[in-house]
């Protein structure tokens, strides 16, 4: 029975991922109570973890699904390869662990009417994010990318019951949702005139004949450009400050470390496209391109953090930093690089985790959001919350001993390859301001006293996410090749190979 | 018991020191009593590990696996295990230093500081002995991070500064220096291993080996190398027995210990190739000893004055892992215990000072070794050591290293070390001579009743082995396997 199951979810994985959180999306939706809406979520999320989880265990070579029987390039084909795996087994276990932090401030901070809506639009965030990974042409990419940003946007102003400026955050994200979605558009049909096709492959073969492949590559930039901003690449992120900061606190928890995942896999998948078929000059184009964009949004992010006066806005910087070191690792443009990036990846989302956890714990029942005072003493009033944060902080500098050490450690090693000097001195130079912050947080946590009114953090439902978390990232840091192994995996199931 | 074992157990007492300091904290007895216990414990491990070294036996410990390509692990070998011994055993002097200082000055969290310092002293140790490059990184970086709340022990505004230099200049040279050096290194090599004859050798030419052995010495901003030297003032706003040991001799050395680990088994062959930056970082560390003397002259406070003359002094440890010649990274390696025992004698003396009479300036010592014979006695001993004053330990640092730099045809070397010898002394000795020779003070003592046998004792031991180190220099090179003679 068991084993017949098995065999049933491998067979379907690629549409089980995405089914999983549409029909929870569904069921939370008449869910007579938040509770049983977010116990849909949460069960979709579970499914998607150990979908991932038993896909990647089974892993033996890219996995097709054409729905209704129509294989590419006519019909809509999912796909699971090395890099699809490791991106939904990261959303799949975050999303899970995020998500049962959620229930408990569900019903603190939204209005009881409006929480099997919150349940499902976040469902369908956690739809589009699956299905991004696995989408096997542009055009189904387009359409889970926009399915993201418009649910994205409901959730964030269901915020306004706790906090009004939910409502332009709101705003926001559908403005900056339409911008990124047009220029995927945009960059999708460029390549579609330029290769007549949408399906990455036959897109790739064409582009690899081409002569002159200027307008296709012109056409990657773009649509990289449209994906940079769900990955939170700076500047592109002003967005998901609004979202994070304004929105539900349960919302960033459960999504927070979700996001950034399957925006920068997507961006991995173009830059693959790129690197695989594009001309060497252009190719060599969009690699210092990302690579400064990475650069820029990795020093950037860490000043913003550095001026940072609110727990939740600190986190999303801190997430967008990290984002622009995977950028870089993506702009090596090798499996090294790639891997680098993955591994980076995993790092931002386990940090994410436990920052947007912790600072959803942390926040304010009177809509003041989570000022840095929400910190004074807390290594005192919460050791546990305290030491979370001191993992996450920790690796975010990268200190040694932590899994943040070896991500870093690997993206040198490729900028070094690569020779992007400049990607490097970013991933350092982020480092660095990383320990300025972090050491005012740790000074704040451990060397102050609490305000007397300061309110209890309401960190029960995390901890099992921040234990987990904080866990893997200690584990990582002292025996790191499992993760390099599944990154280094994920990275050589693309071509690399260039024309 | 095995070679490994011991090496174990070495690696992991100072934990056990820092606990047992903390769970006794309350019983000023017992909480001194533990401490110097583990102490020595610690320093008696670390000569049955020499004992036992020279008897054969390789220890090697490996605790994780981090990176394909990288284990924490460690493996002595002469040139760390040297130092390592030496730092446990001022350690073990320190102990009851701590102790008698603590309780004249009765200091609000003595458990707290011993704690650190047992801790900073195991993770110096552990870097001395570690097995690669990657684990002499993370051990440094760990001391680094240990050693910084003692120099905010105290507390307030401009003491929190002083820890923002210290922590700011350490980690950020170490990140932004070390790390990518390390990285680098790790792209010629595909390892990180200290292996003899240089990881590196027959693998790089010379623009990577200038720009390379550039970003190790700077990375290892503990050395003192000028203008990275901020930190160590910085540090003297801690208590004179983290001062002096763990900051002006343990931390200072172990990054000058990094240096010559660097230059013997990162580089070894490849020192050569660094044609610009060789020449050029001996003159930086020697030129910028002078100018570290000077700036000491300048300054009335003891412990500052102690900070500059220790940038001073260890310049010549970079000067001979720079030179690279067997003679001169022996005596670099020499020169790391003499410093250490004169270095940490000296601040034994001003501790004992600050805790009897108050007294912190150096302008104020006149004529104090009148009424503190013993200590005077000890502090002049051990500033014409670390001065390199004939026949005293330190003048051998200064003896090999000129005939190291002879070797390696940079004579002009030795004019620098001579110069940087007596602008140290200049620093150090006439000041010892108007404590020991100009008019006793009146009533010196503001707490006469603290003078006890554990403050005095590390001072006068300190003073007597500055003297007998001198009859270590044979052992010392047979043990690193030096020949001094032609």
């Amino acid at each position: 029975m068991s084993e017949a199951l098995f065999d049933f979810v491998r067979a379907h994985a690629p549409v089980l991922v995405v089914l999983a959180p549409l029909i929870a999306m569904a069921l939370a939706s008449f869910a007579p109570s938040g509770r049983g809406a977010w116990a849909a979520l949460v069960a979709s999320a579970a499914a998607l973890a150990g979908t991932a989880i038993l896909a990647a265990l089974t892993y033996d070579g890219r996995q097709s699904y054409p729905l209704g029987g129509w294989a590419a390039p006519l019909g809509i084909e999912l796909r699971i390869d090395g890099l699809s795996v490791y991106g939904l087994v990261l959303i799949g276990v975050m999303g899970l662990l995020g998500s049962i932090g959620g229930l408990g401030l569900l019903r603190a901070e939204t209005d009881r009417a409006r929480q099997p809506l919150a349940a499902a639009a976040a469902a369908a965030v956690l739809t589009g994010a699956a299905g991004l990974l696995v989408a096997g042409d542009l055009f189904v990419m387009f359409g889970f990318l926009q399915w993201i940003w418009i649910a994205l946007g409901a959730l964030t102003a269901i915020g306004v019951d706790h906090d009004r400026r939910a409502g332009p955050a709101a705003l926001n994200v559908v403005v900056a949702g339409a911008v990124a979605s047009a220029l995927f558009a945009f960059g999708a049909a460029i390549v579609f005139m330029a290769t007549g096709a949408v399906d990455l492959d036959q897109a790739s073969a064409v582009l690899s004949a081409a002569e002159d492949s200027r307008a296709a590559a012109a056409g990657l930039a773009m649509m990289i450009a449209g994906l940079a901003m769900a990955a939170l690449l700076a500047p592109l992120h002003g967005w998901a400050v609004g979202a994070f900061s304004r929105g539900p606190a349960w919302s960033a928890a459960a999504l927070g470390a979700v996001l950034p995942v399957a925006g920068a896999i997507a961006v991995g998948r173009i830059v693959a496209l790129a690197a695989s078929a594009l001309a060497p000059g252009l190719q060599h184009g969009v690699s210092v391109g990302l690579s400064l964009l990475g650069a820029f949004g990795a020093i950037a992010a860490s000043l913003q953090a550095l001026a940072a006066r609110d727990v939740r806005r600190l986190a999303v910087y801190i997430a967008a930093a990290q984002a622009g070191c995977v950028a870089v690792g993506f702009a090596a443009a090798s499996a090294g690089g790639v891997a680098g990036a993955l591994f980076q990846l995993s790092n931002l989302a386990a940090s994410a985790l436990l920052l947007f956890c912790a600072a959803a714990a942390l926040t304010r029942a009177d809509s003041a959001g989570a000022p840095l005072v929400v910190l004074d003493g807390l290594g005192r009033r919460a050791p546990f919350l305290s030491l979370a944060v001191s993992v996450a902080l920790l690796t975010v500098i990268g200190a040694p001993m932590t899994a943040g050490f070896l991500s870093r450690w690997s993206l040198l090693q490729a900028t070094f390859e690569a020779r992007l000097w400049w990607g490097a001195a970013a991933i350092i130079l982020s480092s660095l301001i990383a320990i300025v912050y972090a050491g005012r947080v740790f000074e704040r946590m451990y060397l102050r006293a609490p305000a007397p009114d300061m309110a209890r953090p309401r960190s029960a439902w995390f901890a099992p996410g921040l234990l987990i978390a904080a866990s893997l990232i200690i584990f990582f840091g002292f025996d790191g090749e499992a993760p390099l192994r599944a990154a280094e995996g994920a990275a050589g199931s693309l071509n690399w190979g260039g024309r | 018991m095995s070679a490994d074992l011991l090496l174990l157990i070495f690696l992991l007492t100072p934990a056990a020191h820092a606990m047992a300091v903390g769970a006794t904290a309350h019983v000023p007895v017992l909480r001194d009593g533990a401490n110097i216990i583990f102490a020595f414990a610690y320093a008696s491990l670390a000569m049955l590990l020499i004992h036992w070294h020279q008897n054969g036996a390789q220890a090697f410990v490996a605790l994780a696996r981090p990176l394909p390509t990288a284990e924490f692990s460690f493996a002595p070998e002469p040139i760390g295990l040297t130092a390592a011994a030496a730092f446990a055993a001022l350690a073990a002097l320190n102990a009851p230093f701590a102790g008698g200082f603590f309780r004249a000055m009765e200091d609000r969290a003595p458990a707290r500081a011993q704690a650190l310092i047992a801790l900073s002293v195991g993770l110096a140790c552990a870097a001395c002995l570690s097995a690669n490059l990657f684990t002499f990184l993370l051990c440094y970086q760990a001391m680094i991070v240990a050693s910084f709340p003692l120099v905010a022990h105290y507390g307030g505004p401009e003491i929190r500064r002083a820890g923002q230099v210290y922590l700011g200049v350490l980690l950020t040279a170490s990140v932004a220096l070390l790390l990518p050096a390390m990285a680098w290194t790790h792209g010629f090599a595909n390892r990180l291993d200290f292996v003899a004859g240089g990881l590196l050798a027959g693998r790089i030419g010379p623009i990577e080996a200038d720009v390379l052995l550039t970003l190790f010495a700077f990375g290892l901003a503990t050395a003192g190398l000028i203008p990275l030297h901020l930190w160590l003032p910085a540090a003297m706003r801690a208590p004179s027995p983290a001062a002096g040991l763990v900051h002006c001799v343990v931390v200072c050395s172990t990054g000058a210990l990094g240096l010559i680990k660097v230059s013997l088994l990162i580089f070894g062959g490849a020192m050569s190739q660094a044609m610009i930056a060789r020449p050029a970082l001996i003159c930086l560390a020697l030129g910028g000893s002078v100018l570290a003397s000077f700036i000491a002259l300048s300054k009335d406070e003891l412990k500052p004055r102690l900070a500059y003359a220790t940038i001073a002094q260890v310049a010549l440890c970079t000067a001979g892992a720079m030179i690279a010649t067997p003679v001169a990274l022996f005596a670099a390696s020499f020169h790391i215990v003499a410093h250490g025992v004169g270095k940490a004698s000296l601040f034994f003396t001003a501790g004992a000072v600050e805790a009897l009479t108050g007294r912190t300036r150096a302008s104020e010592l006149t004529g104090l070794g009148r009424r503190m014979p013993w200590a005077f006695a000890a502090f002049a001993l051990a500033a014409l050591s670390v001065s390199c004053v004939p026949p005293l330990a330190g003048a051998w640092s200064l003896l090999w290293l000129s005939a190291g730099a002879a070797r390696a045809d940079m004579i002009w070397v030795a004019g620098l070390v001579l110069a940087s010898c007596i602008a140290s002394f200049a620093t150090l000795g006439p000041l010892a001579g108007k404590a020991l020779f100009g008019p006793a003070p009146a009533h010196p003592f503001v707490r006469p009743d603290a003078a006890s046998v554990l403050l005095i004792l590390p001072v006068a031991v300190g003073g007597a082995l500055s003297l007998g180190l001198l009859f270590l220099i044979d052992p010392l090179s047979q043990f690193l396997g030096v020949r001094l003679g032609p």
